[in-house]
């Protein structure tokens, strides 16, 4: 068997999201059309445009922490936090610890690394010294931010993005390939796809592959406060994120972690490992059209989808299902619409497409990897997630979008799409246990 | 399982020497090192460091044009003149769809502009009240502020510039990362699912954040230098490559992990050098040129001899180690030293090997040694104990 014919199953998988502190909890909610958005509290939002997040409980994150790797929490931001646990739920169902070759287990996450928040930098402000009064000249006053603790922060506050990965690896102790992966709302998708690469390619036999991401701080929220792309005019925060429908108007920022295991058939099987699905092929593209458009006929993601059902050796016709990105910006869904109608043709009016992001928000680097996850357990289910929020028909999206309620239909491949701000994507064609 | 090899047909090189592969070339064959002290007063505060930084580049002159120039950094303007040249004269290129490109990055972490920030604070008057924050500091940060924040940015803004769109990946940070790069794009065109790929590995920018990184990497300043740079290389599917322009092959990899604190390291420079000799199917003896990691700490140096000398016996290959030049370029290291490597295979000569304890090269006393080279094995250490190591050959 040549590598390229090797079958990756997902044996375990795991998620925390605004919705739920696992894969389960965040499913029942999302079949029952709740939302996880709600008010910021993180920090106080007051005077910013939007003032709505999605964000992970606490106490969902703290009961899921286990005292067994102590050692590693220093190193381990919010985002980090929730993908240890995502990673423990999964690795807990693919009975992962069993796996007795170390080396053969890989790691892949899309991570970003955590933002700074505004207080950090305020800490650390005091220790710029300008130079001849210009404040934009001068250096840092190492020795100030030693004495007084903040040089820590000043080290650490910087994005490290591959963080996440580093601390998986050894959390979880997988000797294999390492990959952190940087692009954007694709990253989590991504890593899957890298994760399938390297198993087909025999570099490892299984792999961890996901997302994590943390934004929900003041900076980072501010970032894209900038770039005018969060939700500014909502009535409720439940009701905010409203892709497809015509009153849509900015995406709302989620944190959240999912992770997959990922492995070879024969591995799986040779060890007696429930298979929840299969990742049956993977496509990436890139827009290369403009930092922050999409294409305006969505050629990366045509490209994208197309690759992956080539990839998975399906036709467009045998796909069932979409996962769309959604993002409930006004640009990406439509240009997602056109680009689906480009890939299938009459059939596109056929495919039930909804959006998690109508419920969970966007979820970034980790948005790839739950949506993924989510797609496979309706798979398991038998059941196709609404996009709640859907009231107002937008001629510019014509598709079946599975509006506001969770459709009983029994379905056995999915595509889940993932595009990333500056214009990667990436689609993941995933099937059902039925199939693996 | 042998590797099918695939040919390099452009490479492209900005370094501490200039911009292009001669420049650096003709330093590192002199054994002229580039890192000075690095006087500039943002690093004060910190021990003092060697340097080898790139000088700024003219956005205009690689192509770039002015609006998308506004929110590219010098990370970006490294990454886009190493491309540049690359690619070379693109009409000597086959004719190929824009989705048949693929493009693999190894990205150091980049940093939002300080300038941006220190501004913004300064209006809030260094007060934790957001309001105020929002209404009086903020008009301070530029709108794209963002987008520093992500580095996949100056990819994306590259692929945007050449109209690249097949398959790709940003990986982040360090040596390893661009090592996957090198590994993503060979596979890609070997297995057919791209006619040309592009493979690049980009360094950071010298700043008080990347040497707050540095030190608490352990890189810095127990090791050497850093420096500044990218490199790129451009592989095609063999069926379509002109002959004539086939600068070398690339010929296998491996990359392993060390995760034991004792002994860990060596045995996965040793795992990596093997695992590459195999997938290349080669034996220790055919590598004529080794070019090493030789960061300067102990204790990846001591590790490094190590394996050498338990995978080559008593076998001795010219040696190479760019670092004492050009400084430690992290993500933009694999890239610049395979770079290196392919150029020593095609003149057919090797700058001055290393000198080592317990002499693991050949003529480690210096001079340039004319040899058969047909072979390069070079070494990776990443960070977190991630090894790589790669095969690249002469083109005949």
């Amino acid at each position: 068997m040549t590598g390229s014919d090797r079958r990756v199953v997902i044996t375990g998988y795991g998620a925390m999201t605004p919705l739920g502190g696992d894969v389960a909890s965040t499913f029942d909610a999302a079949r029952e059309g709740r939302s996880g958005i709600d008010e910021l509290r993180r920090f106080d939002p007051d005077k910013l445009p939007c003032r709505i997040a999605g964000e992970v409980d606490d106490a969902w994150l703290a009961s899921q922490e286990n005292g067994a790797a102590r050692r590693l929490d220093k190193f381990s931001t919010r985002g980090v936090r929730m993908m240890r646990a995502a990673v423990s739920q999964a690795a807990q169902a693919a009975r992962l610890g069993e796996v007795s070759e170390r080396k053969r287990i890989g790691v892949a996450l899309g991570s970003h690394g955590d933002h700074p928040d505004l207080e950090e930098l305020l800490r650390i402000f005091p220790y710029w010294k300008p130079a001849d009064g210009d404040p934009l000249q001068g250096g840092w006053d190492i020795e100030g931010l030693k004495s007084r603790g903040a040089y820590d922060l000043m080290t650490f506050f910087r994005r490290k993005s591959d963080v996440a990965t580093s601390v998986v690896a050894l959390d979880f102790d997988c000797r294999g390939p390492m990959v952190s992966i940087c692009s954007a709302c694709a990253a989590g998708a991504q890593a899957i796809g890298e994760s399938v690469r390297l198993i087909r390619d025999k570099k490892a036999d299984v792999m961890v592959a996901g997302g994590c991401e943390a934004p929900i701080t003041y900076v980072g929220f501010l970032g894209f406060v900038l770039l005018t792309a969060l939700v500014e005019r909502y009535e409720t925060p439940q009701s905010a994120s409203r892709p497809f429908d015509r009153r849509r108007n900015g995406f709302v920022m989620s944190e959240g972690a999912g992770a997959m295991i990922l492995e070879s058939y024969e591995h799986a099987r040779a060890r007696g490992a429930g298979i929840l699905g299969e990742v049956l092929g993977y496509g990436d593209s890139s827009d290369a059209f403009r930092i922050t458009d999409m294409h305006p006929r969505g050629l990366g993601a045509v490209f994208a989808m197309k690759k992956a059902i080539e990839d998975a050796r399906l036709t467009p016709d045998q796909v069932e299902y979409i996962n769309a990105h959604g993002t409930s910006t006004p640009k990406n869904d439509s240009t997602e619409t056109r680009a689906i109608k480009e890939v299938f043709g009459a059939h596109a009016e056929k495919i039930p497409v909804s959006s998690n992001k109508s419920m969970i928000g966007h979820t970034i680097g980790a948005a790839g990897a739950v949506e993924a996850i989510l797609a496979v357990e309706g798979m398991r289910r038998s059941e196709i997630l609404p996009t709640i929020n859907y009231q107002n028909r937008d001629p510019k999206c014509d598709l079946d979008y599975v509006p506001n309620e969770t459709r009983a239909q029994t379905h056995r491949v999915a595509l889940s799409n993932s595009f990333g701000f500056g214009g990667q994507n990436a689609c993941l064609c995933l099937g059902g246990p039925e199939i693996a | 399982m042998n590797f099918r090899p695939v040919p390099i047909t452009g490479v492209g090189l900005v370094t501490a020497a200039g911009r292009g592969v001669e420049p650096a070339w003709e330093a590192l064959r002199a054994g002229r090192s580039l890192l000075a002290a690095d006087a500039d007063p943002e690093l004060a505060g910190f021990p003092p460091i060697e340097t080898a930084r790139c000088a700024r580049i003219d956005p205009e002159s690689v192509g770039a044009d002015r609006r998308a120039a506004r929110i590219m950094g010098h990370h970006t303007h490294m990454f886009l003149a190493a491309v540049h040249e690359a690619m070379g004269d693109a009409s000597t290129l086959p004719e190929m769809a824009e989705e048949d490109v693929a493009f693999f990055a190894g990205m150091d972490s980049v940093d939002p502009d300080k300038d941006d920030l220190v501004s913004a604070v300064r209006e809030s008057e260094g007060r934790v009240d957001l309001g105020h924050f929002f209404s009086e500091g903020m008009d301070a940060i530029p709108p794209l502020w963002p987008l520093g924040l992500l580095n996949a940015i100056g990819f994306s803004q590259t692929a945007i510039q050449y109209r690249w769109r097949g398959e790709n990946a940003v990986f982040s940070a360090g040596p390893e990362a661009t090592a996957r790069a090198l590994c993503e794009a060979a596979d890609s065109v070997g297995s057919g699912k791209a006619r040309l790929a592009l493979a690049a590995g980009v360094s950071g920018v010298i700043s008080a954040r990347m040497l707050a990184r540095a030190m608490r990497r352990g890189a810095w300043p127990q090791a050497g230098g850093l420096g500044e740079g990218a490199g790129v290389i451009r592989l095609n599917q063999p069926e379509i490559a002109d002959s004539s322009r086939i600068l070398g092959w690339f010929k296998g990899y491996s990359s392993v992990r060390a995760l034991e604190k004792r002994g860990g390291l060596a045995r996965a420079i040793q795992e990596s050098a093997r695992g590459t000799l195999a997938c290349a199917g080669l034996k220790p003896d055919d590598v004529n040129l080794l070019v090493i990691h030789g960061e300067g700490e102990s204790r990846s140096d001591n590790a490094e001899a190590e394996a050498i000398s338990a995978v080559f016996g008593g076998h001795k290959p010219w040696g190479l180690a760019t670092k004492g030049v050009f400084g430690h370029l992290w993500g933009g290291s694999p890239a610049l030293d395979l770079i290196m490597a392919m150029k020593a295979l095609a003149e057919g000569a090797s700058p001055p090997s290393p000198a080592t304890a317990g002499g693991l090269f050949r003529d480690a006393a210096g001079g340039s040694g004319r040899d058969e080279l047909q072979n390069a094995l070079v070494l990776v250490q990443g960070f977190d104990g991630v090894c790589a190591a790669f095969v690249v050959g002469k083109h005949a």
